[in-house]
């Protein structure tokens, strides 16, 4: 874990909740850390630009959306194809997440994407299009049976 | 949720101003009032459309370790009381039953490996589960939990 100086992790801990809806909300955070509201907005930004902060701004629930089903698809790539394929994948909006992962033995399916469509027929048409691009024919989809848990990370 | 809705929650997951008025400065885009603004936001967060209004930390960056877990139930009666058991800890961010082999999946994302070690054995040692399996990640491609609406 990085190392933050208490008034870092107070800033941290304003912002990775929601900020206030009010006109000047970055004011009342930089009050309530202290600190002068261009300090606030600068150390933001700085964050964004050191890629600590991924980005600003809404989170959405996709189920309120219109994106209803969720899969997460898993493909049998070989290893010295995984880049190409996965920057296939990566490109389609309806693709949230993307990595190479290492299973446990036995395990065929190394690259993981996370999918998000309208129907279970929309989710299997964009399946369709990425095996026809990729010509990967080997994967499996495991469909969300079941939500138990879903957070934004906070790091402290 | 009319067309100007649809705008707001396109305009505020990609181009979130960090300006010191930022509802106003949406609102001079969309040609809305910054109190029309906040009205509409304050509405699409009470009925649950957007979850919160800030910042998505990257755990990589914050030095963080994480990794995807999966489970093995093979009596599905247990299978919420053990999902339960996972979400108790604040480092699982994510977990869900899924129709495959390993019915359960979630992610650890904990201050460091060891920690997450630890959680990943408490979890073992539930009655109940008859295999665990570890999905670490060798790379990050794609990281972008951003959902557009079509706007009508």
């Amino acid at each position: 874990m990085k190392i933050f100086s208490e008034q870092e992790r107070n800033l941290i801990r304003l912002i990775q909740d929601s900020i206030p809806l009010v006109p000047l909300p970055l004011a009342e955070i930089a009050q309530k850390t202290g600190v002068d509201e261009n300090t606030v907005i600068a150390r933001i930004n700085g964050w964004i630009s050191g890629g600590l902060i991924r980005r600003f701004g809404g989170v959405v629930r996709h189920n309120k959306i219109h994106r209803t089903v969720n899969v997460m698809s898993v493909w049998n790539v070989p290893l010295d194809d995984i880049d190409s394929v996965a920057s296939i994948i990566s490109n389609r909006p309806e693709v949230s997440h993307c990595y190479h992962r290492h299973g446990p033995q036995g395990w065929n399916y190394p690259l993981f994407a996370m999918i998000h469509a309208e129907s279970e027929e929309h989710c299997r048409r964009i399946i369709d299009e990425i095996a026809h691009k990729t010509g990967i024919r080997d994967y499996q989809l495991l469909f969300t049976v079941k939500e138990f848990k879903k957070t934004s990370l906070s790091l402290f | 949720m009319d067309s100007i809705d649809q705008s707001l929650i396109n305009e505020i997951q990609d181009r979130f101003p960090i300006h010191s008025r930022p509802f106003a400065e949406i609102g001079k885009r969309l040609g809305i009032e910054e109190a029309d603004v906040l009205r509409r936001l304050g509405y699409l967060m009470e009925t649950g459309v957007i979850r919160r209004i800030g910042a998505v930390f990257s755990a990589e960056h914050a030095g963080l370790f994480s990794t995807l877990v999966a489970l093995r139930i093979d009596d599905v009666d247990y299978l919420d009381e053990i999902a339960q058991a996972i979400n108790a800890f604040p480092e699982v961010t994510h977990n869900y039953q899924r129709n495959h082999f390993y019915n359960i999946w979630f992610t650890v994302t904990a201050q460091n490996e060891k920690r997450a070690k630890q959680i990943i054995e408490t979890v073992a040692g539930i009655p109940g589960i008859s295999e665990v399996a570890e999905f670490p990640q060798v790379k990050t491609y794609k990281i972008d939990a951003r959902f557009r609406i079509h706007e009508s």
